[in-house]
């Protein structure tokens, strides 16, 4: 989103526009939403902690310092969050779990949509991704599937450039070696099964 | 693969040593429209070794990219943020925000009041009952006996104002007539205006020949009223027109 469009969005609902904090949502939880399921391997999680950490900006929208991009700010309240979730109960990537979380949402659960939910975290990438740690895997979606640079993540992580670039290399490494090893078991278990 | 491109193959002279491995993340650290990595890219076009690591690496966060379908949780942010921090126009909320100081400001300067009220007249403000002295008892005593007094008077009042209108035609209650004991008696002339209060426990007992009892014909006064014989004086009661 053009930031002076989402300016004058943060601006109306600060000033208590519903409207424009419901544009507001509509134009970030995706990104807030991918990066915290990739993040956490959980449905349930990834849905929680996006409502939480939503909430939390709306709520302090009147703090909002417009020298910074709003995603940033929306992401370190969700990382928090998360790490706070994750020292409080450590999740479980357990697809199974996920697929029995739903049901409560106000989505439509037609079937394609649940499968589509439910391979998310059946992937070989998410269990690639598991294997690694919280900062590489964290590091490796902000860069690879969010899009930010190296510059940022550093800022956003309170980290060296330096070091986020070791992590980005030593994760990269990592998940391409497990993607690797566990080809062609999965191969030879298609072939079993046709 | 080219031996050449083993030991180095960025063109730049600052790459010389660099890796393959080290090439492959350079060119994945960059944007994709970052004229550098083009560079780059067109170094290892003819490195197997580095094509394949490229290929491998970009192929296995392909699927990163995609993203998942999110529920749409809009409506359930917008009432959770409402119910912590109700959407209100500017205005409204500049109102909410003044009422708030202005309560605080009072609550301020009532504390403030107590302070210097306390600091000019130590004790002043402190209610918690303190122990009194001996002497203080018989004047506590007499000032709690006045005020109960009074209390009992003004109660009595209240009830012989309402009662009044019944003795319109008092008259002499037969000898006999039991009178309750611990009863408090207004005296009540013929106008209906009150004398005075008096309380009784047993008039017969204690002798106090000078109260008769009259019973009112109204069903629905359930009390007796005792009236002195001497002054205040009172007309003659018709002790025949009552039963």
């Amino acid at each position: 989103m053009e930031r002076n469009a989402e300016r004058k969005l943060i601006q109306g609902a600060t000033k208590g526009d519903r409207a424009c904090a419901e544009a507001l949502i509509k134009a970030h939880q995706q990104s807030v939403y991918a990066y915290l399921l990739r993040l956490s391997g959980r449905h349930d999680v990834a849905e929680d902690i996006v409502q939480e950490a939503f909430v939390r900006v709306l709520t302090n929208l009147h703090r909002f310092d417009f020298r910074y991009r709003f995603s940033t700010w929306l992401f370190t309240i969700a990382r928090r969050l998360y790490l706070n979730a994750m020292a409080k109960h450590r999740p479980a990537y357990d697809s199974d779990i996920v697929g029995g979380a739903q049901g409560t949402r106000d989505i439509p659960e037609t079937d394609v949509f649940a499968d589509e939910r439910q391979s998310v975290c059946r992937d070989a990438l998410q269990d690639a991704l598991n294997t690694l740690s919280t900062e590489q895997r964290e590091i490796i979606i902000l860069f690879h599937q969010q899009d930010w640079s190296i510059s940022l993540i550093a800022q956003h992580l309170d980290m060296p450039e330096g070091t986020v670039k070791s992590h980005l290399h030593r994760g990269r490494k990592r998940l391409r070696t497990t993607l690797e090893s566990t080809e062609p078991l999965a191969r030879m278990l298609a072939g079993v099964e046709a | 693969m080219n031996p050449d491109r083993d030991h180095g193959a960025d063109p730049s002279q600052n790459s010389d040593h660099a890796s393959i491995h080290d090439l492959v993340q350079e060119i994945l650290d960059r944007p994709a429209d970052d004229p550098r990595r083009l560079e780059l890219l067109r170094t290892v076009r003819d490195d197997d070794a580095a094509l394949h690591e490229l290929n491998a690496t970009a192929e296995s966060l392909y699927e990163l990219r995609a993203r998942p379908i999110a529920p749409d949780l809009t409506s359930q942010i917008l009432d959770a943020a409402d119910a912590r921090r109700r959407f209100l126009p500017a205005r409204v909320r500049r109102w909410v925000v003044r009422g708030r100081l202005a309560a605080a400001a009072m609550l301020l300067f009532a504390l403030g009041t107590l302070a210097i009220v306390e600091r000019v007249a130590p004790g002043v403000t402190d209610f918690t009952p303190r122990p009194r002295t001996l002497s203080s008892i018989p004047a506590a005593f007499q000032h709690d006996a006045t005020q109960s007094a009074a209390f009992v008077r003004s109660g009595v009042r209240q009830a012989g104002k309402a009662l009044a209108p019944v003795v319109e035609q008092p008259g002499w209650a037969e000898e006999g007539t039991e009178v309750p004991t611990a009863w408090v008696l207004e005296v009540v002339g013929r106008d209906g205006s009150v004398y005075d209060t008096v309380m009784t426990f047993d008039p017969d007992a204690r002798g106090e020949q000078s109260l008769r009892v009259f019973r009112t014909r109204r069903p629905e006064a359930s009390s007796l009223l005792c009236i002195p014989e001497a002054p205040p004086v009172i007309a003659e009661p018709d002790t025949r027109s009552l039963p």
